[in-house]
């Protein structure tokens, strides 16, 4: 099995029910797939779930997987579905209004500035929280984004996938791609530069 | 072009979704012009912010977790065609006992999309009993406990006469039918299957005194003694 393509692997898991050629499906994106579903939900422990959700959907549904589209394609395509029925459900659960979510928002990402900064010492363990704390600035940031423009953010930020293939996934022109990536782009740059983030975070 | 037209096309620029001609625009306009080159400088830094939140690496058994689920599945896939009766219980559940209880509402899933509602409920039914027997093999004397490694969280009031007044909280039955949608009777059930249960163990009787409609995950049950053995 040295250098098939994914499509390839798929059809030997269809027709011949090859286990093997799963599993090295699983093993070419677990970090990919597992990184875009972290990303989206922004929880460790609901990507667990989602992505074994997402292979689970995609072995259910292995026949009906067309071979026009791309693997990875058709894999992202169900890892967001799983996400956005994912965060669906959670939205009916928690019911909490957006803006007292936001001001618990704020006030922790505060709390941790708070946290960093008596040690005037430039210690590495300072440093390391500092960054980590950057880190989560950042994710609280993307996750703030609408769903919509969250989606093809990550999808192109950090998968680094081209508009084109992102259209395929989502299922929506490509005009809308680019409309998007643009709006989620300039909701984060107005947000960094309004939070002073970006001289703070340097 | 106003400022904020320039602004969004040198983020467009930077996102690389502009058509040539209007890169080939920004382009020129940019070797001019050094107060959209300081902006363009500001958005590549932020740009380069976004990078910081890096890669993590997932957990170290995810593959053979997805694995171990295919198994059930196949399995219950190749005989899903056949009665219920026909599929090896023994063979179902020896996976199922593997797992542990925050995975039931996938154990659940995996049922009933391959077998169809009916009968995976019935499966995933038996599966609870079996898990509930051999909880009760060795029969704690205490009530919390059994309640306790069962996921449930119990409050327990002795009254005068010997009853126990057992109210039930955080079911987490009742959390998987508001998950799953479905109507929380079939939950309630499960929690008086439960209930039941414990008289082959003990010499009670159990009933269900209140049920709440409310979902809330929450029911109180009356154990009687039947024989008045003292504890």
């Amino acid at each position: 099995m040295n250098i098939c393509s994914d499509e390839q692997l798929m059809s030997s898991l269809i027709k011949e029910g090859d286990m093997k050629a799963f599993e090295e499906l699983i093993t070419r994106y677990e970090q990919s797939l597992f990184n875009f579903i972290y990303r989206y939900m922004g929880d460790f422990h609901t990507a667990q779930d989602l992505f074994q959700e997402t292979f689970y959907l995609i072995f259910k549904n292995r026949k009906s997987f067309n071979s026009d589209l791309r693997f990875s394609t058709w894999a992202y395509r169900i890892a967001t579905n799983a996400c956005i029925d994912e965060l669906r459900k959670k939205t009916r659960e928690l019911e909490v209004p957006l803006e007292e979510n936001n001001l618990a928002h704020e006030s922790s990402l505060r709390f941790k500035d708070r946290e960093v900064n008596p040690n005037p010492m430039g210690s590495s363990l300072e440093e390391r929280l500092i960054k980590k704390d950057i880190e989560e600035k950042i994710k609280d940031l993307v996750n703030s984004l609408p769903e919509k423009l969250k989606a093809v953010f990550i999808l192109s930020e950090y998968q680094e996938l081209p508009c084109r293939e992102i259209a395929k996934i989502l299922e929506i022109p490509l005009g809308t791609v680019k409309s998007r990536l643009h709006h989620g782009f300039k909701q984060l740059v107005e947000l960094i530069k309004k939070k002073g983030l970006i001289n703070e975070l340097q | 072009m106003n400022c904020n037209e320039k602004e969004d096309l040198l983020i467009d620029y930077l996102a690389g979704i502009l058509e040539h001609e209007e890169r080939d625009r920004v382009e020129s306009h940019l070797s001019s012009c050094q107060k959209c080159q300081r902006r363009l400088g500001e958005l590549k830094e932020i740009k380069d912010l976004f990078k910081r939140w890096v890669p993590v690496s997932p957990p170290p058994d995810l593959k053979s977790k997805v694995m171990d689920n295919l198994k059930a599945l196949t399995l219950i896939e190749e005989k899903s065609n056949k009665e219920l009766k026909d599929i090896s219980m023994d063979d179902v559940l020896e996976w199922l006992r593997k797992r542990v209880k925050s995975e039931q509402i996938r154990i659940y899933k995996v049922l009933t999309d391959s077998l169809g509602r009916e009968k995976g409920e019935k499966v995933f039914d038996y599966y609870l009993e079996e898990q509930l027997k051999e909880q009760m093999s060795a029969p704690p004397k205490e009530v919390q406990i059994i309640a306790r490694s069962l996921g449930l969280d119990v409050e327990v009031e002795r009254q005068e006469n010997g009853t126990v007044k057992e109210t039930i909280r955080n079911c987490p039955y009742i959390s998987m039918a508001n998950e799953l949608s479905m109507k929380v009777s079939p939950c309630e059930a499960i929690c008086l299957k439960m209930a039941k249960l414990r008289e082959r163990f003990y010499p009670v009787k159990v009933e269900l005194v209140k049920k709440l409609p409310n979902e809330e995950g929450l029911c109180i049950f009356l154990a009687t003694p039947i024989a008045s053995k003292p504890a």
